[in-house]
């Protein structure tokens, strides 16, 4: 992953910082090496810098621009584990720190992922925090700010490993999602997100896809770009713009099926509107043509 | 560019000539269908690349310099012609997916001959039809159909190439109108076109072979004749009638009470106190009906609410995907309020998670029930009355309005959220609240019957909406009108504590007498908004009235964010 940072022209002060926190941290569980890397050198420096400084990290922006792929890169690249807590409505304290649990004999303490997030210096993805309940968030509240420590009634408190951090994700007006509560928000230092460029997306797809020929590449980038500026212009809802729908489509290519069914069940289908479906439709056939054969797209 | 006017077939045919911009500012001057009615995909998409590729002001005014001669379907379509082959060797490169769509169109060509009459045939124009079969044939590496020689030397100077910048293209397009069709008179007459979108892709204006490529000329959007019908129900100069015979035709107007004679006198006598003694109530759930109407204005009436409501259906169809969507989005948004704001329940059960202060139950009394499950908590106890502005000064935008209330209606009927509509009116001195759906009905088809007539009297409606509102059965009501903010009625304020004199019911006066209103209903507890959809200059009045609660929208298509937002907030308080 050191290389793929150089070769992201991330700034030297800054691997040098990682391999200190490294250093000063050693792991003894192996991180789990991520599907996709996160491209984007802007990005990269601004997420390294918050973890270096000790702050946690809010990923903010709209779909596809890979927050949670950035925040599994992050907690790969400091050699971290990582506790994935994705977060829905009826998410409360008890599921985040912990809960009681009887063993047969008696009530003892069953750690929730933050707790042992904070105790093995892991970093926590704190997956559509905007999903949950401000109530429900309070709890992070001391984890979060200069006090580290996670106060259990019953169980007294457990100080956070110095090595711990916490990155969350939100895509603000997302179906579902509410505003985040000042006093949480002030305890994060909050990246914007932006779409995946066109370089990086064909990037991405040669990652993934190696033996994708680069006529597809450019073509399939393209689309992705064209279904885009059709949400931008709120012509469609953005339920196309589904990037791992895009790659899983490709994926279903690769395995054999026609591009044009793939890029349905992948695409078109997300969206539950004929007239919608319609216009996605129009979209994939002026880049991707009916015609086209699965096996004359690798090779 | 109002892009919300637009039907769902123009809508597409926009969006394929949009995408191939890559411009969703572009206002095309040209857009093509086939003969069933459905976009041209490829003639379409070529219309986009030509505001990609070249530059539209420049062939926009090529496209005007001959707009007024007899010239122009032919000139118009072999300019396409050029284009066509221009672009398609400008784009290739970038886009393969092009030739598969080009000989898709090519082969779509000559399907259509062999599907086309005689007659048809003949009513063809022969040069175009030679010109667009010689460049499908090769397209598709057929043989060329037989051309006279000056077919033959349009067809080849109208294989334009991609190296092409557009002063080259229209040189080009002007020494073939000069050299084969002796035209050179390029002043024409701009006049007669604007090239501009204003509303819904109009009248086809040129023939393109088997399918139709015309200019957007266009019409503004039919909507409601402001004077239709308003004349008989809206002149301050009405006087009052005779009490009983009023009655008698708002029986006949709008069906009979839904109160007895007692209860509503009764009604009357509590509400219809100070400013607005003397005025009269009437709850119907009736629809005017030109058959049984007993005076000839309740005739004329009912038979000016059945053309509304036939007018209000057709304009509902003509957009209905994208009504459909407003809904579904609607839907979706208040369903995610109400799950936001509802507290799950906890139940002690067999598994789930442990309840420790139950957990001395399982050694002493044997119990397996030490755990705890969530249960959601059942649907919200909220109802909500949408009230109707349906006073005349609504005539313009009744089918707008009728529209928007189906759809606010339908998605808080598909969340299961009672919901009833009533549209008010003054008329004759009785303030009409015409149920047209109830809280019971299991559709708001009703919500279609929607007409204006009359004055508005807001503030004796906002008095009278909560004796509806108690017609629900749960405990939250919440209040969501639908108006302009503009209180107006023939009849004026009588004299009350404060005011010595009568006033108008109009302007400030009205104004105020309706905030009265609305901060009573609120006071006793019912959560009250508005959507505003009045003018500039009346924004001041809803804040007047309904202080920060209401929001303004000014289309439709920002309904469901609008209420969305109020109802969200209600919920929120609710919680």
């Amino acid at each position: 992953m050191a290389d793929f940072l150089t070769e992201e022209h991330i700034s030297k002060q800054l691997l040098e910082g990682i391999a200190a926190y490294k250093k000063k941290y050693p792991s003894n569980a192996d991180a789990v090496r991520p599907k996709y890397p996160y491209y984007g050198r802007k990005i990269w420096e601004e997420a390294i810098s918050a973890v270096l400084s000790g702050a946690n990290l809010l990923l903010e922006g709209p779909k596809a621009t890979g927050k949670n792929v950035l925040a599994e890169n992050l907690a790969y690249v400091f050699n971290r584990p990582s506790w994935d807590i994705s977060f829905h409505i009826n998410i409360d304290a008890s599921y985040l720190i912990g809960t009681d649990t009887f063993d047969g004999s008696k009530v003892v303490f069953r750690k929730g992922p933050v707790v042992l997030c904070a105790e093995n210096g892991g970093f926590g993805i704190l997956d559509e925090i905007n999903m949950a309940k401000n109530e429900a968030l309070v709890v992070l509240h001391e984890i979060l700010d200069y006090r580290h420590t996670i106060s259990i009634p019953g169980y007294g408190s457990i100080d956070v490993n110095p090595a711990t951090r916490f990155l969350a994700t939100m895509n603000y007006g997302y179906a579902g999602t509410r505003e985040l509560n000042e006093a949480l928000a002030s305890r994060f230092v909050i990246i914007s997100m932006p779409q995946i460029s066109m370089e990086n997306l064909e990037r991405l797809l040669l990652y993934t896809f190696p033996s994708l020929k680069p006529k597809w590449m450019e073509q399939f980038a393209l689309l992705f770009e064209d279904l885009r500026k059709k949400v931008e212009a709120a012509e469609i809802s953005q339920h196309a713009v589904d990037l791992r729908g895009f790659l899983d489509a490709i994926r279903l290519m690769q395995n054999g099926l026609a591009p044009s069914e793939a890029l349905e069940m992948g695409i078109t289908n997300k969206s539950f509107d004929s007239c919608e479906r319609r216009l996605i439709d129009d979209v994939i056939q002026s880049r991707i043509p009916e015609t086209l054969e699965s096996r004359s797209l690798f090779g | 560019m109002k892009k919300y006017l637009y039907t769902t077939v123009q809508r597409r045919a926009l969006n394929i000539i949009w995408d191939a911009a890559g411009n969703y500012d572009y206002a095309p001057p040209f857009v093509a269908f086939n003969p069933h009615g459905e976009p041209e995909y490829y003639l379409d998409f070529i219309i986009g690349l030509s505001d990609k590729w070249f530059d539209s002001e420049k062939l926009l005014k090529f496209f005007k310099s001959y707009s007024g001669t007899i010239h122009r379907k032919v000139f118009d379509n072999i300019t396409w012609l050029a284009l066509e082959n221009s672009l398609y060797e400008k784009e290739l490169p970038r886009r393969p997916a092009l030739k598969v769509m080009r000989e898709k169109h090519a082969r779509a060509f000559f399907e259509e001959e062999t599907t086309m009459s005689r007659q048809e045939w003949m009513a063809k124009n022969n040069l175009l039809y030679s010109l667009l079969s010689d460049r499908w044939a090769l397209v598709l590496g057929r043989k060329s159909p037989v051309l006279s020689p000056r077919e033959k030397r349009i067809s080849k100077k109208l294989r334009a190439g991609g190296t092409l910048d557009t002063d080259g293209l229209i040189a080009t397009m002007r020494s073939i109108f000069q050299e084969d069709f002796l035209f050179s008179h390029f002043t024409g007459y701009p006049e007669e076109f604007t090239f501009h979108f204003r509303g819904v892709l109009a009248r086809m204006l040129s023939r393109f072979s088997n399918c139709e490529i015309s200019r957007t000329n266009f019409l503004n959007l039919p909507s409601s004749h402001a004077g239709e019908g308003s004349g008989a129900y809206h002149s301050k100069g009405l006087a009052r009638r005779h009490e009983a015979a009023d009655q008698n035709t708002i029986e006949s107007c709008f069906g009979q009470s839904l109160y007895h004679q007692a209860e509503r006198i009764l009604l009357e006598h509590n509400l219809c106190t100070e400013g607005d003694r003397g005025c009269h109530l009437w709850y119907a759930r009736g629809v005017p009906d030109s058959r049984s109407a007993k005076t000839p204005e309740a005739k004329g009436m009912a038979q000016d609410a059945e053309k509304q409501y036939q007018k209000n259906l057709a304009f509902y169809q003509a957009y209905r995907d994208r009504n459909q969507s407003t809904i579904r989005e609607l839907k979706t948004q208040i369903l995610n309020t109400v799950n936001q704001h509802s507290e799950p329940a906890s139940i002690a059960a067999r598994s789930g998670r442990l309840n420790s202060s139950s957990v001395w139950r399982a050694p002493v009394l044997h119990s397996s029930r030490i755990f705890e499950r969530c249960v959601p908590e059942p649907q919200p106890n909220i109802s909500v009355l949408l009230l109707l502005d349906a006073s005349a000064s609504r005539l313009g935008a009744q089918e707008t309005i009728a529209s928007q209330a189906y759809m606010i209606s339908e998605s808080l009927r598909l969340c299961r959220i009672p919901v009833e509509v009533d549209a008010f009116r003054t008329f004759r001195g009785f303030t009409v609240f015409q149920v047209l759906k109830s809280y019971r009905e299991e559709n708001s088809r009703g919500v279609f019957r929607y007409f204006s007539a009359g004055w508005n009297r807001d503030g004796l409606a906002m008095k009278a909406a909560e004796i509806r509102l108690k017609d629900s059965e749960t405990s939250s009501r919440f209040l969501l009108v639908l108006t302009d903010a503009n209180p107006n009625d023939s009849e004026p304020l009588q004299p009350s504590s404060g005011r010595p004199f009568p006033m108008d019911y109009s302007g400030s006066a009205g104004i105020a007498e309706t905030a009265r209103a609305v901060k009573n209903l609120k006071a006793g507890g019912v959560r009250i908004s508005a959507v505003f959809l009045g003018e500039d200059s009346e924004v001041r009045n809803a804040e007047k009235i309904y202080s920060d609660g209401f929001v303004r929208i000014h289309k439709t298509d920002e309904i469901s964010k609008a209420v969305g937002k109020l109802l969200q907030d209600n919920i929120a308080l609710l919680s």
